[in-house]
């Protein structure tokens, strides 16, 4: 599956709402992706790509593109 | 698909060391789940446990409804909502109090919450752990416990900022784990009684038949945890298609297997079927099927035990790593008040072969009682007895007249009343301590007394002891004479105390539910001058 892919059902699943493939999932857009629920996200984004984020990178983190840029860097590194 | 099947397929994720959060997320319950109401008092967020938990207690039969209280350092409850369980969960660092001061503050609450509900209350502990509570139907959920098994990996202050918890990822799932499969269960139903193993493949590697008792290699981790759960009082069971005598050379043989065959209290080897053989095992335990266990590494012998009895939970043993996992993560195991009844119950089951042959050698039953020097210690509103009483009431079946099933809370509450009693029976003789095996909860009437509850250990049944028990307990809170009601109530398996009771009162029972007068005291039952009956706590 690829990053993108696992990304969007990690969102599904956390915020139990289905996202259209291609579009990007933005916080500011989703009413549900609030303060307890971003941290469901970032527990989960690290669960499915066995990655550590830093506190800045989980600041930047309130995108599906945002998220997948962290998740390649982390993997390029 | 047969709900216990249908679990197998769970295990592999939930009985992992670490299970992966989409993983989680795509297991699919399709099996009825018991709604249970669960009240959350905080003052630190639940959300993220309550977002893991779902399918560990999706597995154990519970989907969950939740409430929550506002966000209180006092915990004053103003917001009070009762529910079948309350959950306390506290970040311990917003408290200035420490240690024993701590503690007594909270129990101070915690009595002011029990006064709200008879429900049973989890409260948690600091991951420092030292919180100690002793109140009836109040248990201490061990955050401690999965903090000093996770180390470093426990805490994670990223998130403290933005999300009000210093839980990591990790940890929040693991807390999940251990409500959702082994504490609310707990706190819900019965314990398990009984764990069945298969031996080839399950308890060594190898195959007896095959390759000899020499060739097999022991699975020592598992085999020292069912020695475990047997000397907490767990009967462990053996069943296997094997030559009975090739199983015991196997044992005298190996003695650096860590399972003894004095560790086992029943076992079916042969060649037919392991339903047959667990229904075997569980004749000669005397419990149902639905309280047992069963591991086996063979998917086809699981399949057909569920065809047969569905009840029957079922643990695919795929390896030694995934029978020692599901032997902690297995709803009903953890025992939440382990008592001197668990200790001694494998004793006092060995002791019954000889009780059978002392019966048959007996002129009747009060030759046997006396040959037995059989004694009675009964007791009223001990207050020692409040978790045995509850677990007498959760647990018993067959000899539950009322089927009331009292949480520990509303025993406390009832011990408590000026007009009711709560009577105690603990048997021994000259075999094995029994332990407290009998309950009855009475309270006063205008014409006498009723028996509200009556439940006896079905280990304590055919011995003639019913009569007794509550003959000598209606005496002692009834002494004047005047009517004692009996309410009962048709269950599945309860038939056993309706027909004592149509027997003991003289009539018959016309109603599936419903109530009986007796006039008290009847003519004096001749069995009770064949035991010894000792009282203590008297009123």
């Amino acid at each position: 599956m690829s990053v993108e892919a696992t990304l969007r059902r990690v969102l599904e699943t956390v915020l139990k709402q289905s996202f259209p493939t291609g579009e990007d999932v933005c916080r500011s857009r989703v009413p549900q992706w609030d303060s307890l629920k971003h941290v469901e996200v970032l527990f989960a984004v690290e669960d499915a790509f066995d990655i550590r984020l830093s506190e800045e990178e989980m600041a930047q983190a309130d995108s599906l593109s945002a998220l997948a840029a962290l998740v390649e860097t982390h993997h390029a590194s | 698909m047969i709900p216990s099947l249908a679990r197998l397929d769970w295990q592999a994720t939930l009985f992992a060391p670490r299970p992966k959060r989409l993983d989680l997320a795509a297991l699919r319950d399709d099996w009825p789940l018991r709604p249970v109401r669960v009240r959350i008092h905080r003052n630190t967020p639940f959300d993220y446990v309550a977002a893991a938990w779902e399918p560990f207690l999706a597995y154990a039969g519970y989907r969950a409804e939740i409430s929550q209280g506002a966000y209180d350092d006092s915990l004053s409850f103003a917001d009070f909502e009762d529910a079948d369980l309350h959950v306390v969960w506290l970040d311990h660092e917003r408290f200035r109090l420490e240690g024993e001061s701590r503690s007594a503050w909270l129990t101070g609450r915690l009595e002011a919450l029990r006064r709200l509900t008879h429900a049973p209350i989890l409260v948690a502990d600091s991951p420092a752990g030292g919180l100690a509570i002793e109140l009836p139907g109040v248990k201490v959920f061990p955050v401690s416990a999965v903090a000093a098994e996770m180390g470093d990996a426990f805490r994670d202050n990223r998130l403290a900022g933005v999300g009000a918890t210093t839980l990591s990822g990790p940890a929040i799932i693991q807390l999940a784990r251990e409500l959702g499969m082994r504490w609310i269960p707990a706190c819900l139903e019965p314990a398990l009684k009984a764990v069945a193993v298969d031996l080839d493949q399950t308890l060594y590697a190898g195959v007896l038949g095959e390759d000899g008792p020499e060739a097999l290699t022991p699975y020592l981790d598992l085999q020292r945890r069912l020695v475990a759960l047997a000397e907490d009082g767990v009967f462990i069971a053996l069943i296997s298609k094997n030559v009975p005598e090739d199983v015991d050379a196997l044992f005298a043989r190996r003695q650096d297997f860590s399972l003894r065959p004095h560790h086992v209290a029943a076992r079916s080897i042969g060649w037919s079927d392991k339903a047959q053989g667990l229904l075997q095992v569980a004749d000669s335990l005397r419990i149902a099927p639905d309280a047992i266990l069963f591991l086996d590494d063979n998917l086809g012998e699981l399949a057909s035990v569920a065809s047969v009895l569905p009840e029957t939970a079922l643990v695919h043993a795929a390896d030694p790593v995934r029978s020692l996992a599901a032997l902690r993560w297995s709803p009903g195991l953890l025992r939440l008040s382990a008592d001197a009844a668990d200790a001694v119950r494998l004793r006092d089951l060995a002791a019954n072969a000889e009780r059978t042959n002392a019966l048959h050698r007996a002129a009747d039953v009060q030759d046997y009682l006396r040959e037995l020097d059989t004694r009675l210690a009964l007791a009223v509103d001990d207050p020692t007895a409040v978790a045995r009483v509850h677990e007498l009431s959760g647990k018993t079946n067959q000899f539950n007249l009322g089927l009331r099933r009292f949480s520990e809370a509303e025993v406390a509450a009832w011990r408590g009343r000026s007009d009711g009693w709560i009577v105690t029976a603990h048997l021994s003789d000259r075999l094995s301590d029994s332990g407290l095996i009998a309950m009855i909860m009475l309270e006063k009437t205008e014409r006498g007394v009723a028996v509200a509850e009556l439940c006896i250990s079905c280990r304590a049944l055919g011995r003639g002891l019913e009569d007794v028990i509550v003959a000598a307990a209606l005496d002692r809170v009834a002494p004047e004479p005047g009517q004692v009601t009996f309410h009962y109530v048709s269950g599945p398996r309860n038939q056993p105390a309706r027909d004592w009771l149509e027997r003991f009162a003289g009539q018959v029972l016309a109603k599936p539910d419903g109530a009986v007068d007796l006039a008290w005291p009847p003519a004096r039952s001749p069995l009770l001058s064949a035991v010894q009956i000792v009282w203590k706590g008297m009123p």
